[in-house]
């Protein structure tokens, strides 16, 4: 937490090195809730520099940094997808980074990636979470300020969700073969 | 499906890698009553910039010679290249002191089978652009028909950069003319009493860039940039092929960090730090922590291993439109300008 203290007194460097630290999976965590690059950067960009603003609500002593983080992230994802919802944008489709690969594994990729995108909000956070960022369920619940067992809820039905829309997918493959 | 399977599955979507740009954008972001400053410099000037729509370059450099700063550019046309020089200058060459401190503002690109694009100075104090719209299109003998148009500021505003600045009408509006390859074509941008600036436009099927060089290459504080290829840390984050500047200051920007200028002489002016060196088609220097090498394909200053002093403007980023991400290049004149106390070598 010297980091934090050194980057609010005006030292760059341990601000960095916060950043350095953690923001990977910061962005990944970003990027797959909003289906875009941009957002993500932007989302991850905020937090950070949430944690000089004299108004954060970080307590070393209550909550480890990266699931405060996280759930920065998260919150202002959420933002970001209502407000988007709001205008009349719908948050059906993944936006996926350009393709490099070849056409398959790029349609393969997308598909995961609507899936997940199609999952209701309070599974799809749990998910990634859980499946990406390996975090584990406790730390999940800090960060979503929920139950362990609602999280392990959750992450079921999501799962199951998840089975049945990929299945039909990979179904349709083998027919094609 | 199983739990095995359907793990094997999610693993298919990647998630991009972090840009380096974001954590140049945190940085710069970085609150600056937070931040240790160095020097509380402002930048009231900057000598050039390009805006271009194909192969570009500005050269600019207090030369004593009544130049004020060159383009070179080309244009593809369908069949041909058509390779443009512009080069602003002053009469008499005293009233350099007074007009080398504008900005260049040029492009060129093509439409309609012809080179396209303007030309201006930029008086960033009096908000004024003085400059011109051009088209040459070649016409038989290798000849180019050139003609002269007013100014569109629609077309800076554009640009990469944040302009607000009004437009000062031409003097005059030249006739259309046809010249030959590498002819002169002058258009007057101001003209008061006996004081006189000017544009000295050239169309070529070849390129400028052989043709030999003002006197400035020769001075021992000018830097020179050609095909730059900038690094950071040691990773390649620009490159600008067929890119080249010269100048008493060299600068790059990178999106989110501001602007690195780069001198061989402070010229006393204390927010240049000396920060490393430059030695044939290299330079090299340190600064917040960063390392940046700029690798070129023709020496980027004369003699051997020389020191270069460094100032990094922050500041410049409020000037260049948010939305782009690209490193730009660029020159300038002697490193004393940017605190507005200037003592020329020369």
């Amino acid at each position: 937490m010297d980091l934090l203290r050194a980057a609010r007194k005006g030292k760059e460097p341990a601000f960095l090195q916060l950043y350095d630290e953690h923001h990977r999976p910061l962005f990944r965590f970003a990027y797959r809730l909003t289906g875009s690059v941009p957002d993500a950067e932007d989302i991850v960009q905020d937090c950070f520099l949430g944690l000089l603003r004299p108004e954060c609500g970080f307590d070393a002593s209550r909550t480890p940094l990266r699931t405060y983080l996280f759930g920065a992230v998260r919150n202002q994802a959420l933002k970001r997808l209502r407000s988007r919802a709001g205008a009349g944008a719908t948050v059906e489709t993944v936006e996926v980074r350009s393709p490099e690969t070849e056409a398959m594994r790029k349609e393969l990729e997308e598909m995961v990636a609507r899936a997940v995108g199609r999952l209701p909000e309070t599974q799809r956070e749990v998910l990634i979470l859980a499946h990406y960022e390996q975090v584990p369920l406790a730390e999940i619940a800090q960060v979503l300020e929920i139950e362990v067992t609602a999280v392990k809820s959750r992450l079921q039905r999501a799962r199951a969700a998840l089975k049945e829309t990929l299945a039909a997918y990979v179904a349709g493959e083998e027919a094609e073969r | 499906m199983n739990d095995k399977e359907l793990d094997q599955l999610l693993d298919k979507w990647d998630a991009p890698e972090t840009a380096p740009s974001l954590r140049r954008r945190l940085r710069a972001a970085f609150p600056a009553d937070a931040r240790r400053r160095l020097w509380g410099v402002p930048v009231r000037w900057i000598v050039a910039f390009a805006v271009s729509a194909g192969v570009a370059a500005v050269g600019t450099g207090l030369v004593g010679d009544g130049k004020l700063n060159s383009f070179w550019g080309s244009a593809e046309l369908p069949g041909s290249t058509v390779y443009v020089q512009m080069t602003q200058m002053v009469d008499p060459p005293l009233a350099e002191l007074k007009w080398g401190w504008k900005g260049n503002v040029s492009s060129v690109g093509s439409s309609a089978g012809a080179a396209r694009g303007m030309n201006a100075l930029h008086d960033r104090s009096a908000k004024l652009f003085y400059g011109f719209e051009y088209q040459a299109e070649p016409v038989a003998g290798g000849s180019y028909r050139v003609t002269i148009s007013p100014l569109q500021t629609a077309d800076i505003q554009s640009g990469v950069f944040v302009v607000t600045a009004g437009n000062a009408p031409l003097p005059q509006i030249p006739s259309p003319r046809v010249v030959a390859d590498g002819q002169a074509f002058d258009v007057d941008l101001y003209r008061s009493g006996s004081e006189r600036v000017f544009s000295r436009l050239q169309f070529s099927a070849r390129p400028f860039h052989g043709a030999p060089q003002p006197p400035r290459q020769q001075q021992p504080y000018t830097l020179t940039m050609e095909d730059p290829k900038l690094y950071e840390n040691g990773q390649q984050v620009a490159s600008d092929d067929g890119g080249s500047s010269s100048g008493a200051t060299l600068w790059f920007r990178l999106a989110g960090s501001g602007r690195y200028l780069i001198a061989l002489d402070p010229a006393q002016n204390p927010a240049f730090v000396k920060a490393g060196t430059v030695n044939g088609n290299s330079l090299e220097f340190q600064i917040g922590g960063d390392q940046y090498r700029i690798d070129c394909s023709k020496p980027m200053a004369t003699g051997a291993s020389r020191d270069i002093y460094v100032y990094h403007d922050r500041e410049f980023e409020s000037q260049v439109k948010p939305e782009m991400r690209n490193a730009i290049f660029g020159s300038a004149g002697p490193a004393c300008v940017f605190n507005g106390t200037c003592l020329p070598h020369q």
